[in-house]
């Protein structure tokens, strides 16, 4: 497989939330406005990319006993640094996202990952899995924050594009409203699945 | 060779192996620690600055609309040096509340407080005279209710509900009371929001319980006869 | 061709007349556009019934969905703005009946999913505002709707704030509310019709009604009549506890299930924030439902 094959594996066709459902509890958490996903999915790739390349580097120094263990700290490295740099420069956005910047590390997706790719292939490769599935994750948590946001707010990214008139629903401004959207997402991505074959 | 591969098969290359990467990635950690603590310092700190200043606004002159929203460090830090002394009370060394001044002379106190809300704990400012009667405003810091119900209590028109209420009166608490939204209320009442009852009496009843403690420990001899 | 669209279901019918007594009474007391709302109810749930049964077999449209458009028409405000409604309809239908696999395989009631969803999204329109009834004859049946709306007041945080309003205008239903839920004495009426004729079951009605009067006796200590006619707790202990599809199959777990349904309306208007605490105890009775009655087959099948 070549690189490109490799991200489009990883970003779509085994996409972590759709095909994989992973990293759900995130995507409910921080999909009710457009910005706080979008920092959260940018959060999450760069997370992905380090890891999974210091990872793969020295996959054959890691021992196989403790390997969980060495990834997760790798993980949880990473995940401080985007918290410290999140607090330092984007401190209202930080607010925003309060605990979820942490809790990147415990994100399934990560660990998938690790597991999956970073611990039986090369550097490179793995890095560009990383973002692939990084991407993929983010491109999930915009389409729901973006109709979470739209109907919630009547706004894209924080902009009005909704007026006055438009009624706010509240429920897609609480989390339960991410549960059904993400299930119907995941419900379209099945049946066209199924049907291509 | 030979022996090398003993040692990465060995019991003990685990623990050498997980000692050198702890050490590596918490050495890299606190140095980028080091780095952006003073920022991430400056902004907690002006974010509080910002709130406390913004309960005054009325009375400082260099404090408008503008200012707020800029929200620019430097003049922040100018001003509530200024204005504002920060104080820990006698009895409860981890409470930490604020003096307002005002030509040098104390003009007001603000105290944080916390209240038990629907969701959340809902946290805020209130300032109040130096004389404990009245009210100078309250701010909201931090809360979790339900948008467009209980997380109307951001909205200023309730918050500034406030101002200019009384809080002590002759020789006892006066007590706040709730109407309807859309009532019309008198000197002593607060309009609550609509479906959110919870939310509203949360605030009034965390403010007045909060302070009459406040005031009944600390600062019962303010008052002048 | 309505034959080939629509499956044929006796008892669903008799569920349908038994409400037209209480859809003319709400024209009465709240004016001809209730009719227009629960139309539109009914007609955005067939739409939406249509489009997932469309094109698969059997392909037809279950007689069940008027009963559905037509009680959450009767639990929603007469003030309702008429897009809100059309949308209700079409989540109850959706996310209530259809994603669970269509009729007869949902665990929720699909019209009180309908109005949960209505009642997060807009708590405004659906918890504070509410028509002042039309009184005297004609009353509604040459009005569109009585332009005094009246806000922030339900029935029962009024109750609880300014005390109670006559017990006689509760049972007959002069007083502001949903549509359909104002009038308890044509409630009972549609209950006796609904029991002797076996279209629904009295077990669930019994136990929740009674567990409900027990509980509030117990929480509020005031005459626990008032709590039961205000409100749209007879309604629900009516039409919408014995559904016959979310409803539980084993008798004991029936009357279980009531009376916790009755129990947890009582805990939640009188601890929580939301005044109407029946649509969330009926969806967590619906929710246990399963897993009690799953507890009951597995020992009776041990003891056997």
């Amino acid at each position: 497989m070549n690189k490109k094959q490799i991200f489009i594996q990883s970003a779509f066709t085994e996409n972590a939330i759709w095909s994989q459902i992973l990293g759900i509890c995130s995507a409910l958490a921080v999909t009710n406005q457009m910005k706080n996903s979008l920092v959260m999915g940018l959060g999450v790739i760069f997370t992905l990319a380090l890891s999974m390349l210091t990872i793969s580097a020295i996959r054959s120094l890691i021992p196989s006993r403790v390997r969980m263990m060495a990834q997760t700290f790798i993980i949880a490295f990473y995940v401080i640094l985007v918290d410290l740099f999140l607090k330092a420069f984007l401190p209202d956005t930080s607010q925003q996202l309060g605990p979820y910047v942490g809790l990147i590390i415990t994100n399934c997706i990560i660990m998938g990952r690790a597991e999956a790719f970073a611990s039986k292939n090369t550097p490179l490769d793995s890095m560009v899995d990383g973002i692939g599935a990084g991407v993929g994750y983010t491109l999930v948590l915009l389409i729901i924050s973006f109709i979470r946001e739209i109907f919630g707010f009547g706004a894209i990214f924080g902009y009005q594009v909704l007026g006055s008139w438009w009624t706010r629903w509240s429920i897609m401004v609480m989390a339960p409203s991410a549960f059904f959207l993400l299930a119907m997402l995941i419900w379209i991505t099945e049946i066209r699945k199924r049907k291509r074959g | 060779m030979k022996e090398k591969t003993n040692f990465l098969e060995s019991r003990l290359y685990p623990v050498v192996f997980m000692i050198i990467l702890s050490a590596i990635l918490t050495l890299i950690l606190a140095f980028s620690y080091q780095l952006s603590k003073g920022r991430v310092e400056m902004y907690q700190e002006l974010r509080l600055q910002t709130n406390l200043l913004s309960l005054f606004k009325s009375e400082i002159p260099e404090l408008n609309d503008k200012v707020i929203k800029e929200n620019n460090p430097v003049i922040m830090n100018e001003l509530y040096n200024k204005y504002l002394v920060s104080k820990i009370l006698a009895n409860r060394p981890d409470y930490q509340y604020y003096e307002f001044l005002d030509n040098g002379n104390t003009a007001g106190y603000v105290f944080p407080i916390s209240a038990k809300g629907l969701w959340s704990t809902i946290k805020l400012l209130v300032a109040i005279d130096p004389e404990f009667n009245q009210y100078l405003g309250i701010k909201i810091i931090s809360q979790g209710e339900t948008p467009g119900l209980g997380a109307r209590i951001t909205e200023n028109w309730f918050q500034e509900q406030f101002t200019g209420k009384v809080f002590y009166q002759g020789n006892s608490f006066n007590k706040l009371q709730l109407i309807e939204e859309n009532g019309n209320p008198n000197a002593d009442q607060i309009l609550q929001i609509t479906g959110a009852t919870v939310s509203s009496k949360a605030i009034v009843a965390g403010i007045q319980h909060d302070l009459e403690i406040l005031y009944n420990q600390n600062f019962s001899n303010v008052k002048v006869d | 061709m309505l034959e080939k669209m629509f499956m044929k279901q006796k008892v669903m019918n008799r569920v349908l007349y038994s409400l037209v007594p209480i859809i003319l009474y709400a024209i009465y007391r709240f004016g001809w556009r209730v009719l227009a709302v629960i139309a539109i109810t009914n007609l955005f749930s067939v739409f939406m019934e249509y489009l997932f049964v469309h094109g698969q077999k059997p392909g037809k449209i279950s007689g069940a969905v008027w009963v559905t458009g037509s009680l959450l028409g009767l639990i929603l405000p007469p003030s309702i703005p008429f897009w809100m409604a059309a949308v209700g309809a079409m989540i109850a239908i959706s996310m209530g009946k259809m994603v669970f696999g269509g009729f007869g395989m949902n665990i929720f009631n699909p019209a009180l999913v309908g109005r949960i969803f209505l009642f997060i999204s807009f708590p405004k329109q659906m918890g504070t505002q509410w028509n002042q009834p039309f009184v005297g004859f004609p009353g509604g049946f040459v009005n569109w709707t009585n332009p005094q709306a009246l806000t922030a007041a339900t029935r029962i945080t009024e109750m609880s704030e300014k005390g109670v309003s006559g017990l006689r205008d509760l049972f007959l239903g002069s007083i502001p509310g949903c549509i359909g839920e104002v009038s308890s004495l044509l409630i009972i009426i549609s209950a006796l019709y609904l029991v002797f004729t076996k279209t629904a079951k009295w077990q669930p009605m019994i136990g929740g009604i009674g567990s409900f009067l027990l509980f509030s006796f117990m929480f509020y200590g005031a005459d626990p009549l008032y709590f039961l006619f205000a409100g749209g707790v007879m309604f629900g202990m009516v039409f919408m506890i014995t559904d016959p599809v979310s409803m539980p199959k084993h008798k004991k777990v029936i009357w279980i299930n009531s009376i916790l349904v009755g129990f947890l309306t009582v805990v939640i208007r009188k601890f929580s924030s939301f005044p109407e605490g029946f649509m969330f105890a009926l969806l967590l009775g619906n929710t246990f439902s399963p897993i009690i009655e799953y507890a009951f087959k597995s020992k009776s099948g041990r003891s056997n």
